[in-house]
């Protein structure tokens, strides 16, 4: 305790005693009267200081939100949990809807805007790229028709690439743009992404970002019950008192001040309410955690698509009522909630039960449930405790094994060379004639055509090697791009990651490249590990299937962490054989993917990409789905002129093409 | 002003509009404090506080379920013990209070009553954490 504390409390004590002396014996303070100053400073001093102490008391309380507010934001966002929903997956094109949106007024004044210039070159490029593509007009004659601005009839798509970075406007122009309050940099942003799209014929496009985009902006994301409380080792509780006194507290000093400086007892009396919220918050004991949570599940191991029921009931075991009891059930982020609601709130008496029931739409996956949040309050909500109840339940949702067509998977087994590859060179199977090389051996020369034209030739056979091939799956943060659009666009519904359509492919390719007798491995492109070395049989296969469905690293949260592609790459790259084949799931939704692919290409693999298209169902329609799609077909075409064989394929397109075209050969570039 | 509060807080309880409930508070909390200050006898005036921190409490915790359970489930059980127990801690606080008013007022010396208040504000401040 400070000195002046000290003295502040020695002063209160010696007053307080000195008032209780006079009230209770009248007759010693008969001699005194005061007069004049002496009489209302006093007064005014204690009603200006209690004014003071309700002010404190508020900024406190706003101070003390804050810091708990930074302090949470570590770990968790703060926000009441709201299991219900899965973790919202941005739809397509949303970085660069952001970039659009984070051009301010501000950055104007910069004498080198760089996000402008950046977010300019990465649309123009896109541009040329879908531009020139096909039979279209040169590279060179592109950059000359986007600065001359004579490839779109919009003035304000033209004037984006042939303009300033920072447009000069007219004095009514600012204030028009002032009034829209959109940066006219931005507006034009949007409209130039909106015309390349209508020109490259991916449909008109609105200059505007699509609704699913605006409700990405500015939604709070969904918050797992597990992530609630913050990290550490008593974190499965928490208690806390409830800003409900402070508020009171404060409400009443003020008003007993205003009493106490304009002379008004009633004033002064409302103090009264301060003083009874304040004596009952320190008397009433902490809320009961004894409660008892139970879950339920009507199928612990549903088909995908199904519907399962999940009663979750609280019992009150302890010996007093609980006046008011939330409960929110930890809903596995895979699982959304298709009816009711997971959470409910109640009085218990001791011993009595309540439950609640609601339904969850099963999806591929082992989805285990987060604890079950209990917050129990007393009956007038002062103090809260907040405990994390674990019930151990496990949904395990898993597509039934692939029914292969061709009849049974082979039998044989496939030692060394069974499979063809495309390579000429020895072996029993011709492949094709060439003129004679010096070196080559003279059991391959074609020594009737010798005999014939006089020429030497070669014959070259199909090489038989062993095929080795790895799935790697794209399962970065940048890949769970929500590939549904996000729903029904009003931004309510459950969208689904892409990745979880590149694993039911990988699953699938794994299960082709089993029964074609390769040996296949598995791997996760992610910060979390994940990763199988291709083998053969059925352990090492069941394996492979148990980690496609239940492996964090391919789960439905995105993972928290960035990963260096080209480093990750060099990871798996170590574990598995340089003649690998690498089968590269990713939906190609930034440049780092296609470096990837670029560095399994460099480091000797023979690569091919699987490209499930997150904009395949979508109906967006905003400038930020367009230049989507547009730079996600110019990183294709980036792929196949690397020499890397790259199929986009439509995830609505059943599994069976893929895995045909997966067997043949490298998947087909269309 | 006090009419305008209670319009604006039934409106805001009624179809559970929360921006409307804040205003609604504050107009009539305002009128209380004008009456007050204008001279209203006490036990009026602890009554019309009491029903609108009532109100205050009761808006407060049925807003905060909202945010934290949702709309759908029934809350009415959780708001009813909530309501009654409030009105029974405050009224029985205000009773208390008041009862202690009532029976000590008149002729005592102001000097007590002065070092009573600056007695206790000094406590405030220096147990304060």
């Amino acid at each position: 305790m400070s000195r002046a504390r000290r003295g502040l409390l020695v002063v209160g004590l010696a007053s307080g005693l000195v008032g209780v002396l006079l009230v209770a014996s009248p007759g010693v303070a008969r001699g005194v009267s005061l007069t004049g100053a002496a009489r209302t400073v006093p007064v005014a001093v204690v009603g200006v200081a209690a004014a003071a102490l309700a002010a404190r008391s508020l900024l406190d309380a706003r101070r003390g939100n804050a810091a708990g507010d930074g302090e949470r934001k570590a770990t968790t966002s703060g926000a009441f949990p709201s299991p219900e929903r899965r973790p919202r997956y941005d739809p397509p094109g949303t970085e660069f809807a952001r970039r659009v949106d984070a051009i301010g007024w501000t950055d104007r004044r910069d004498a080198e805007p760089a996000n402008r210039r950046e977010l300019r070159d990465d649309l123009r490029n896109a541009a040329t790229s879908a531009l020139s593509r096909g039979s279209g007009p040169s590279p060179r004659e592109v950059e000359r028709r986007l600065r001359d601005g004579s490839w779109t009839d919009d003035p304000l798509a033209s004037a984006f690439f042939a303009g300033d970075l920072v447009p000069s406007l007219s004095l009514s122009g600012y204030v028009r743009a002032l009034v829209r309050g959109e940066p006219p940099f931005a507006r034009r942003a949007g409209r130039a992404a909106a015309a390349l799209s209508k020109r490259a014929g991916a449909g008109d496009m609105t200059p505007a970002p699509s609704a699913d985009v605006r409700v990405a902006f500015g939604d709070e994301p969904a918050v797992r019950t597990s992530r609630y409380l913050p990290d550490g080792e008593e974190s499965r509780e928490r208690e806390s008192a409830t800003d409900r006194v402070r508020g009171v507290t404060a409400a009443a000093l003020a008003v007993g001040g205003l009493g106490i400086v304009t002379l008004r007892p009633g004033l002064l009396l409302l103090a009264l309410f301060g003083i009874t919220v304040s004596g009952y918050a320190r008397a009433v004991p902490a809320p009961s955690r004894a409660v008892a949570v139970e879950r339920a599940v009507s199928d612990a191991e549903p088909a995908v698509g199904d519907e399962v029921e999940v009663t979750l009931s609280v019992r009150n075991v302890g010996d007093a009522t609980l006046a008011d009891l939330r409960l929110v059930d930890g809903v596995p982020p895979g699982l959304a909630v298709v009816d009711g609601s997971p959470k409910f709130a109640t009085a218990l008496r001791p011993g009595k039960r309540a439950s609640v029931t609601y339904t969850v739409e099963a999806a591929r996956g082992d989805h285990a449930f987060d604890p079950a949040l209990v917050v129990t309050r007393d009956a007038l909500g002062v103090r809260k405790r907040e405990t994390l109840v674990d019930t151990e339940t496990t949904v395990s949702c898993r597509p039934p094994a692939q029914s292969l067509p061709g009849g049974a998977p082979a039998r044989t087994t496939t030692r060394a060379g069974r499979s063809r590859s495309d390579a000429p060179g020895p072996g029993v199977e011709f492949h094709s004639v060439r003129e004679y090389r010096p070196g080559d051996p003279p059991s391959r020369i074609d020594w009737r055509r010798k005999a014939k034209t006089g020429e030497f030739s070669t014959v070259a056979f199909h090489e038989h090697r062993r095929q080795r091939v790895l799935v790697v799956v794209d399962a970065r943060a940048e890949a769970y791009v929500a590939w549904d659009g996000g729903g029904d666009g009003d931004g309510n519904s459950n969208g689904e990651p892409v990745v979880q359509r590149g694993v039911a492919a990988a699953a699938a390719l794994v299960s082709r490249f089993r029964s074609a007798g390769v040996p296949v491995g598995l791997a996760a492109l992610s910060p979390r590990s994940c990763r199988f070395p291709p083998g053969r049989g059925g352990d090492h296969h069941r394996r492979l299937q148990e980690a496609l469905v239940a492996s964090p690293a391919l789960g439905w949260v995105p993972p928290d962490g960035e990963v260096d592609a080209s480093a990750a790459v060099r990871e798996i790259h170590r574990r598995v054989r340089a003649d690998t084949r690498v089968v590269f799931v990713s939906p190609l939704s930034d440049d780092a993917s296609v470096t990837a692919a670029r560095r399994f290409d460099a480091h000797g693999h023979p690569v091919s990409v699987l490209s499930p298209d997150p904009a395949a169902r979508t109906r967006a329609r905003g400038y930020e789905s367009g230049y989507a799609s547009l730079a996600r077909e110019r990183r294709l075409r980036r792929l196949r002129a690397a020499g890397i064989p790259a199929s986009d394929w439509d995830p609505t397109e059943p599994l069976r093409e893929v895995t045909r075209s997966g067997q043949s050969r490298a998947t087909t570039s269309r | 002003m006090g009419a305008l509060g209670v319009l604006s807080l039934a409106g805001a309880l009624t179809f559970g509009v929360e921006s409307a409930y804040a205003p609604g508070i504050a107009l009539l909390a305002g009128s209380v404090v004008l009456a007050g200050v204008l001279g209203l006898t006490p036990p009026f005036l602890l009554a019309a506080a009491f029903l609108v921190l009532l109100a205050w409490d009761v808006g407060k915790h049925g807003f905060g379920i909202a945010r934290e359970v949702g709309r759908e489930p029934s809350t009415f059980r959780i708001e009813a013990v909530h309501g009654l127990s409030s009105a029974l801690v405050y009224a029985a606080g205000a009773t208390l209070g008041y009862g202690i008013y009532a029976g000590v007022t008149g002729g005592r010396s102001v000097v007590a009553l002065l070092a009573l208040l600056v007695g206790s504000v000094a406590l405030l401040f220096a147990l304060r954490t």
